[in-house]
């Protein structure tokens, strides 16, 4: 069955500044996340007495840069590294007492046993699979936080929040199709990132006709 | 509520459609605020954002003081003006994958006792984030603009390019599978599936020859492009070998929209033509130079707009016709330019 943007959203008339599921910025990242783990949370554990290791868990597209970029406005401080594998020498020339490091994977194992023996820095890292066995191995203490799941409430949110950001419409007065919203998550499964890049075309056909 | 819920900002401009490049433009505020409100300064400025599918950054690029040391009374109007002097800048643009998006903010700087004042008011409203990013005695307002370019003129840097074309990649590739396939067969390796590499090898290489036998035959092509007025550029391509096995061919640009979505592992790239020229069919017999005049762009596109992993560029294609009842297609992008 095909899904509609116009189908989803029932408000008509709504006047946006542009497409409202494209990419975020900095600025504007704190007020459109939906945060799955709280970022309270997230600062308590990270300040704790001694160092401490979080991992990110989850499939790609399931919203672990998108919080560890949000992390990074709270923590401004903190070191933050997107990265490439030519990436790794800044990394360990790092002294910072937070370091975030996105797609840690990218780093070969070898090299990450490095970086999580500097037992004075904390880490916020991002990765598709546990890394439980190297924190183990090089014993560091880490809490998990994963990725994964949505329900139709959560996707409202995220969709609404979206919509109120970028257009002169409030986030209570946006009413959504539950039908479609369903439908989304039979499509897609919990891969936000392809239910936001399939409304970004659909809004573009429906909006501007391509 | 929140802070934006206790100032309301209207905007108007000289130009009723927004601002125009390599002009003065002027600009009306007018403010009307719903509390008694002190402040230390209140700027505007102008930004453009570049916001796509996987990308949203913005840029600022003016600024202006409008009020200082002032303060405002509950429900008044409060009118300021302000003109921005905007030089060579991209316009706004509506793309598949990329929009450029002009704003004008309205910064407010509160003083302390605003300051404090407000974040009473707000602090009946908190939620999750003004725990941790609480008011911070500042308030912004944007409004989207339009920012047109109506002085615009394309032009191309000439250009004198050769394309090698190398048909034999495919085949050798195609023969090798097949060879090892047999090895792997004789040598009671892979007995069961040998089928498998062995058909993927007898495609690869038909493929191979295919392109040998079509695109192939031309070897090398020269490509020379020379701009003649602000309306049309000549293009002259030179086939330097077996231009007699064509028996036709059409000659076109397109410009292509280019976003890269490198976040997290993988690494996807959006292209969509955002613009095709007019097509010209040079039937047989087929010279050895063809030369022939296109027209640049009909209308305003950012061609010369790149930034980090969005890009716009022009390739010239060729779609070649052959007398064996084969066809092929050679792309070659070129330096289209624009200027105000």
């Amino acid at each position: 069955m095909k899904i509609n943007y116009n189908d989803l959203v029932l408000n008509k008339n709504i006047q946006y500044s542009h497409n409202p599921f494209g990419g975020i910025d900095d600025e504007e990242l704190l007020d459109i996340i939906d945060p799955k783990h709280s970022f309270e949370k997230l600062i308590q554990t990270l300040n704790q007495d001694s160092p401490i290791i979080i991992q990110f868990v989850g499939r790609k597209g399931r919203g672990k840069t998108t919080h560890l970029r949000a992390l990074h406005q709270l923590i401004p401080e903190a070191e933050m590294h997107f990265l490439n594998r030519s990436t790794y020498k800044w990394i360990v020339d790092n002294t910072n007492k937070y370091t975030f490091i996105d797609s840690v994977h990218h780093i070969s194992w070898r090299k990450r046993l490095q970086l999580w023996r500097n037992y004075s820095l904390s880490y916020v890292i991002t990765t598709h699979i546990p890394r439980d066995l190297e924190f183990l191995f090089c014993k560091r203490k880490y809490k998990t936080f994963y990725f994964n799941g949505i329900t139709p409430e959560k996707l409202e949110i995220i969709i609404k929040k979206r919509i109120s950001q970028f257009s002169y419409i409030k986030y209570q007065d946006i009413l959504l199709n539950q039908t479609i919203l369903n439908q989304l998550i039979q499509k897609f499964g919990d891969n936000i990132r392809a239910i936001l890049n399939f409304l970004y075309d659909r809004f573009k056909i429906e909006s501007y006709g391509y | 509520m929140a802070i934006k819920d206790y100032i309301n900002v209207f905007y108007s401009f000289g130009n009723n459609n927004g601002f125009s490049i390599n002009a003065m433009n002027s600009f009306d505020i007018s403010i009307n605020p719903q509390l008694d409100m002190t402040f230390n300064r209140v700027i505007c400025s102008l930004q453009y954002q570049i916001v796509g599918k996987a990308i949203s950054n913005k840029s600022k690029i003016s600024s202006l003081t409008i009020d200082q040391n002032g303060s405002w009374k509950k429900k008044n109007n409060y009118n300021y003006t302000g003109k921005f002097e905007l030089g060579d800048l991209p316009p706004s643009y509506d793309g598949r994958n990329l929009q450029i998006i002009w704003w004008l903010y309205l910064d407010v700087e509160f003083n302390e006792e605003s300051k404090s004042r407000i974040q009473n008011l707000l602090l009946k409203d908190v939620f999750i984030f003004s725990l941790i990013k609480s008011f911070d005695g500042k308030h912004q307002n944007k409004n989207v603009i339009s920012l047109t370019n109506p002085n615009y003129e394309y032009a191309i840097n000439d250009f004198d390019k050769v394309y090698k074309i190398d048909p034999y990649l495919y085949f050798i590739i195609g023969i090798f599978i097949m060879i090892i396939t047999m090895v792997l067969y004789f040598g009671d390796i892979l007995k069961k599936y040998f089928w498998i590499p062995a058909i993927a090898g007898i495609g690869i290489a038909g493929y191979g020859q295919y392109k040998i036998n079509s695109i192939g035959l031309l070897k090398e092509i020269r490509f020379k492009g020379t701009h003649i007025d602000n309306e049309k550029f000549n293009l002259e391509i030179a086939i330097l070998k077996n231009e007699k096995k064509i028996s036709s061919a059409k000659i076109r640009y397109k410009t292509i929209e280019e976003v890269i979505d490198d976040r997290g592992t993988t690494s996807t790239t959006y292209k969509e033509n955002i613009y095709n020229s007019e097509t010209k069919t040079i039937n047989h017999p087929v010279a050895k130079v063809l030369s022939t005049e296109l027209r640049y762009p009909s209308r305003n596109i950012p061609i010369d707009f790149s930034r980090t992993n969005v890009r716009f560029y022009s390739q010239i294609e060729v779609s070649f016709q052959f007398k064996n009842n084969t066809s092929g297609v050679i792309k070659q992008v070129f330096p289209l330019t624009k200027i105000s």
